[in-house]
């Protein structure tokens, strides 16, 4: 494959949804209903003014938001290992038609147990291989994502410590590249966070870890391998350290696609970890879900799961409620049962041999596409003095380029669309290395986008040497131009919702 | 700066054609020692360096004016890339401070949109005193120190930072430290970085040295870390809050003025001394909490920037009582360095040494290394 010059992306000037229709257009005409209705809301509960939903018709609808697909740099059009961090993985479309099956699709969550028999022993099949995969005693898949997990991790620890009458344990310590998820979900059980910095190996600093555990440590979290790349192959040593003041050690493991099969949280001394079905194992993550998050304990925090966990008693399989030292019901019901067959199918068709070469391919794509992309002039990787191999992603660093050009990572993402590639990610918070960039080539790209990928960014580096203002006034074939980063800083209305624009837009008009 | 814009866009360029001079002959800057330097061999660089920037102009697409000074303060650069100034403005003598600030003042008048100043943290002070915050600036690297955050990395960087700038539709700006280090003392060996003030520069962060130091939302961020350091800080006792926006951020929480260069003592959330001395610290010392933020870019704790703290209003001090504070971007400028201390009594230093929490967030610190410095001969370069 050579690279795509004449790319153009569809430039459809699509408005927001909340500027399309006109009062009176309908999608659906709903019949009149002369049955039985319910009270009225109380007055204090109803809306004065109805809602400003647009109003339109189904073809405009169904057009505006085929125009916005096409507008998009999805994951089933572009290859998308830019996307670094999120495993960017192909989720086999084939499973979206199992979770379609009446079987599933037309299953009531309060029906009697006995009639979903079948339902909870795939459930119970797919914790069986998620204790295997983890080497843990116990499983819970009711995170509703990562963070979820996380979050259920640190209320484990709480409760773990609390029912040893131990009470003052109120800090959760994090490397500083741990994900953000991990200090927000300790800070939302209530934890302080200590942070330990990198060393310049991009090693956690084990002396600020010795310097930081006392006994008000509850636990311990870290992923690993991090988002540089580089798996900390001391983590035995880590998690020794918090053992030895009496806290616990959690692995979050929403990344766990360089190590599966051949490395396992409980052997590296973890006591608790959270999986991600919709990363690492094969249920889609990319806006397809729904996510779900396992959390995986040894059999000494057994107790403290969230409910309801499935369970094999002979034949039968049950939803077990009753733990009095339970956490708690994470969620109503049982779990994201789809994202729980997607993956247990994902598993089942790899096997356990596949699943290593799962990691093994994924560790050698990321390798292929590293040493294509050192030999590129100016790009390096973080922490350079670390020379061990990265496992399945890499921290680039783009500081020699932007140096010697003026084109960093920001404008080389400008620039990555009118190639048809997805911007890279090129960090989480808190930046550690300068202009970091981020590449992720899962298992599932072939060797020839591999290619593609690296041929871009040649093109790209030779554009930055040669012709920086093309770079500069990036992208010139995406459908929208620069996005400026710094535009909260001007003052620009921040918005989540509509009715937050319409209000910010109207404040900054008057 | 808001209102009608010009059209095309009006950019001010300053070449400071001394600067980096002192540098290439063993001089630690060139302030007051020209003819020293002349005199050693020195070769002017900041001509080149002015050059390889404009370049960057010359090739844009959009039409950008330019307004520089005369000769070699800027015009000689200008024509060298086939730039023609709309207008030049006089200079008297090469770049003597009061040059530089007369003409960045003029520029100002004349309603440049940007500044463009060509040299190192020696004339990125004297463009500071003559303009303050009335206009965005942009340095291009070319002296020898430049401890200030408002350099480009490169002059190609800050050539294409400037036509960015110029030609976006909304133009954004953020205020970055104005640092300089005292060359007296540098040409002895000795660091000593004073904050002078902060400047607009344009918010193009990856263009601009220090890219981590960015963050969209500073305000935001300082706000949160002045409410986080409120729910540490004892208010019944006197509260002694160091020099810089970051410890600033407290007494902006209180609502209550704070002196940027220098410490200010609270008791009970009232201010009680502002811009307090060392004898004044030193009275309060055994009794009071302590916040301070690392100054500059070396991560100094004490010894910069916060010479009221002596050692003997350290040694009364309880380190317990001692909360350093900074941003979490602080920390990750220094790449694995440790925090600093620079003080005469070196069993007082010792005192504030180890691994220390570092406040850097609502309920959120950081592990961090606190060592002594010990001076070395030419730690600058």
């Amino acid at each position: 494959m050579t690279i795509r010059h004449h790319f153009h992306a569809a430039s459809w000037q699509e408005p927001l949804i909340t500027e399309l229709g006109s009062p009176g257009q309908r999608g659906v005409i709903v019949p009149g209903f002369d049955g039985p209705s319910a009270a009225p809301l109380a007055a204090g509960t109803r809306r004065e003014t109805p809602p400003l939903l647009p109003e339109m018709g189904q073809p405009q609808v169904l057009k505006h938001f085929m125009r916005l697909s096409q507008m998009s740099l999805g994951h089933n059009v572009a290859i998308d290992l830019t996307a670094a961090t999120t495993t960017p993985k192909y989720a086999p479309v084939i499973n979206e038609a199992l979770v379609r099956s009446p079987k599933i699709a037309d299953l009531h969550p309060d029906q009697p147990l006995e009639s979903v028999q079948g339902l909870l022993e795939l459930m119970w099949e797919l914790g069986e291989c998620l204790k295997a995969l983890t080497g843990m005693a116990e499983v819970a898949v009711l995170g509703q994502g990562g963070a979820h997990g996380i979050y259920a991790n640190m209320l484990i620890m709480r409760a773990y410590h609390d029912s040893r009458g131990d009470a003052r344990r109120d800090e959760v310590i994090c490397p500083v590249e741990s994900h953000p998820a991990n200090a927000a979900a300790a800070h939302a059980a209530g934890f302080s966070v200590i942070e330990i910095p990198l060393g310049p190996d991009g090693y956690l600093d084990i002396e600020a870890l010795q310097a930081a555990v006392s006994d008000r440590t509850a636990g311990f979290v870290m992923n690993n391998p991090v988002d540089s790349g580089l798996y900390n192959v001391n983590v035995d040593q880590l998690a020794h350290i918090v053992h030895s003041v009496g806290g616990l050690c959690a692995y979050d493991q929403a990344n766990a696609n360089a190590t599966l099969g051949l490395a396992r949280a409980r052997d590296a001394g973890f006591d608790l970890c959270q999986l991600n079905l919709h990363k690492t194992l094969g249920a889609p993550m990319n806006l397809f879900g729904p996510a779900a998050s396992a959390i995986a304990v040894t059999s000494e925090l057994a107790a403290f799961l969230p409910t309801p966990w499935v369970s094999r008693c002979g034949d039968a399989f049950e939803l077990v409620f009753d733990r009095p030292q339970t956490v708690g019901q994470l969620r109503p019901y049982a779990g994201n049962v789809t994202a729980m067959v997607k993956s247990l199918a994902w598993i089942r068709a790899l096997g356990e041999d596949g699943l290593r070469d799962v990691a093994r391919t994924a560790v050698l794509n990321n390798n292929y596409v590293n040493a294509g992309m050192v030999q590129l002039r100016g790009i390096g990787q973080a922490f350079p003095e670390n020379t061990q191999h990265r496992l399945d992603l890499v921290r680039y660093s783009l500081e020699e380029l932007a140096e010697a050009t003026g084109i960093g990572a920001e404008s080389v993402n400008n620039r990555l669309p009118d190639y048809g590639l997805p911007a890279a990610w090129m960090s989480h918070h808190p930046v550690t290395s300068n202009e970091p960039l981020t590449l992720e080539p899962t298992e599932s790209f072939s060797k020839e986008e591999l290619d593609e990928v690296i041929e871009v960014f040649a093109q790209i580096v030779d554009e930055a040497y040669t012709s920086p203002d093309t770079i500069a006034s990036a992208p010139h074939r995406s459908m929208v131009s620069q996005i400026d980063a710094t535009r909260l800083e001007g003052g620009f209305p921040v918005a989540a919702t509509a009715r937050a624009l319409r209000d910010a837009l109207a404040r900054e008009a008057s | 700066m808001s209102g009608d814009r010009r059209d095309p866009p009006l950019l001010g360029v300053i070449v400071n054609p001394i600067a980096g001079m002192g540098g290439s002959v063993g001089l630690k800057g060139t302030d007051g020692a020209v003819e020293e330097a002349v005199a050693r061999g020195a070769v002017p660089r900041a001509q080149d360096r002015a050059v390889r920037c404009l370049s960057v102009l010359a090739r844009a697409s959009s039409q950008i004016d330019v307004l520089s000074a005369g000769g070699a303060m800027g015009a000689d650069a200008v024509r060298e890339t086939g730039l023609e100034p709309v207008d030049e403005i006089d200079v008297y003598s090469l770049s003597t401070s009061e040059d530089t600030g007369r003409v960045a003042q003029q520029m100002v008048n004349a309603g440049v949109d940007l500044l463009l100043f060509v040299g190192g943290d020696g004339t990125a002070t004297d463009v500071f005193r003559a303009v303050g915050t009335r206009v965005p600036v942009i340095g291009i690297p070319a002296g020898v120190k430049m401890q200030s955050a408002v350099f480009a990395q490169s002059p190609e960087a800050g050539g294409l930072a400037a036509v960015r700038f110029l030609t976006s539709g909304r133009r954004h700006w953020t205020l970055r430290d104005v640092l300089d280090l005292d060359e007296r003392c540098l040409r002895e060996s000795r660091l000593v970085p004073r904050l002078i003030g902060q400047m607009l520069v344009p918010a193009a962060p990856a263009l601009l040295q220090n890219p981590k130091a960015r963050s969209p939302l500073r305000a935001h961020s300082l706000a949160r870390l002045g409410a986080a350091i409120a729910d540490q800080v004892n208010p019944d006792r006197v509260v002694a809050v160091g020099p810089g926006s970051t410890a600033g951020s407290l007494l902006d929480h209180w609502k209550l003025p704070h002196t940027l260069l220098g410490f200010d003592l609270v008791r009970d959330r009232r201010l009680l001394v502002a811009d307090a001395g060392a004898s004044e610290l030193a009275r309060y010392a055994s009794e009071m909490e302590l916040v301070v933020a690392p100054i500059g870019g070396q991560g100094f704790v004490f010894g910069r920037g916060n010479q009221q703290l002596t050692s003997k209003v350290l040694g009364s001090l309880d380190p317990d009582r001692l909360q350093i504070v900074a941003e979490p971007e602080r920390l990750e400028e220094l790449l694995g360095q440790p925090l600093l201390i620079d003080i005469d009594d070196a069993s007082v230093a010792a005192s504030f040494t180890g691994y220390r929490r570092i406040l850097t967030g609502p309920d959120t610190w950081r592990v961090f290394p606190v060592r002594t410095t010990v001076p070395t001969e030419g730690v600058l370069t």
